[in-house]
């Protein structure tokens, strides 16, 4: 098996692993689904250190996008803390 | 698609936060296969495969036509102008090969100081290798495992691991799941496999030294190189 079709393979089924669990737990917030989902790909993505540089400089840009969405929803929280006090 | 499709579906029409996630998964597991995809090199497989093969009976026909039966030295870009290159011996004795200073930039070269002390020159898929390395390999096991690793798994993608031992002028590589074995040819009897190869060149950088290739097995799949470092 290759290392990029190992790499989808292991994101595949940690993003399983984590609905399932966190389906289960009962959890009901999108944010926090999201802050989960994205900080499991970046774990992921620095475990791979073998990638070759193209491919890193790709996943790179897709953790960046991840991350601004990720910056984005505690960004909303924060705001959301500050107006209720 | 399908998951930048579904998400807003079921997080504004459905209202379920757990099923938006599911496509939120979608989407980032799309996203990033797009990714990857785009990475790959126009070239296919098949065309690749077609040039090594070239590359590889080009050389075996040289050195079958000239008669060269000694075992390649790798030499660090240091000693070769700059590139990494292997270098064969034109004499068959069993002489140690004493390099004593760097190589002109030519086919057949002379390397000592021996009118006898000529040999041919030739770049190896590892000297095209060296080029994907960012940074140069440092001479422990571990930064050799990992410039190998880098190159051999995440580059080349013609193994699935390996390990490295040094132990004197000797390293040993494990190589787990090769894609690459060795065949008992003229080329890779002179040269060694193409993972030798590769793995004699990293080693020669990392360690600024001449290298050879003493032995090849292959157990299970697993192929185990030994090389040895030149003084």
């Amino acid at each position: 098996m290759r290392i990029y079709n190992r790499y989808i393979l292991t994101l595949a089924l940690l993003f399983t692993v984590i609905n399932v669990t966190m389906i289960a737990s009962g959890q009901t917030s999108l944010d926090t689904y999201f802050a989960v989902l994205v900080i499991a790909s970046l774990v992921v993505t620095l475990l791979y250190v073998y990638l070759s540089n193209r491919a890193r400089k790709a996943l790179n840009a897709i953790a960046l996008s991840f991350f601004v969405g990720f910056l984005a929803v505690v960004a909303l929280k924060v705001i959301d803390i500050l107006y209720r006090a | 698609m399908f998951g930048a499709m579904i998400s807003p579906v079921f997080y504004f029409i459905v209202k379920s936060a757990p099923l938006s996630a599911l496509g939120i998964s979608f989407l980032m597991l799309g996203l990033t296969c797009i990714a990857l995809a785009n990475t790959r090199p126009p070239i296919s497989p098949e065309a690749s495969q077609m040039m090594l093969q070239t590359g590889i009976e080009n050389i075996a026909a040289l050195l079958e036509e000239l008669g060269l039966r000694g075992k390649a030295i790798y030499l660090p870009p240091s000693l070769r102008n700059g590139r990494a290159q292997a270098l064969i011996p034109l004499r068959h004795d069993q002489n140690p090969v004493q390099i004593t200073n760097r190589i002109q930039g030519r086919l057949i070269v002379r390397y000592g100081h021996d009118p006898e002390a000529l040999g041919i020159a030739v770049t190896t898929p590892g000297s095209i290798c060296l080029d994907g390395l960012e940074i140069q390999p440092g001479p422990t096991s571990a930064e050799l495992a990992s410039a190998m690793n880098h190159v051999l798994v995440g580059m080349l993608d013609i193994a699935s691991s390996l390990t490295v031992n040094t132990n004197n002028s000797r390293v040993n590589i494990e190589v787990s799941n090769p894609k690459l074995s060795y065949q008992n040819i003229w080329f890779y009897r002179s040269m060694g496999s193409p993972l030798a190869s590769i793995a004699a060149t990293i080693t020669s950088e990392a360690l600024d030294k001449p290298i050879t290739v003493t032995r090849e097995e292959h157990r299970g799949n697993k192929n185990m190189i030994e090389l040895e470092v030149l003084s």
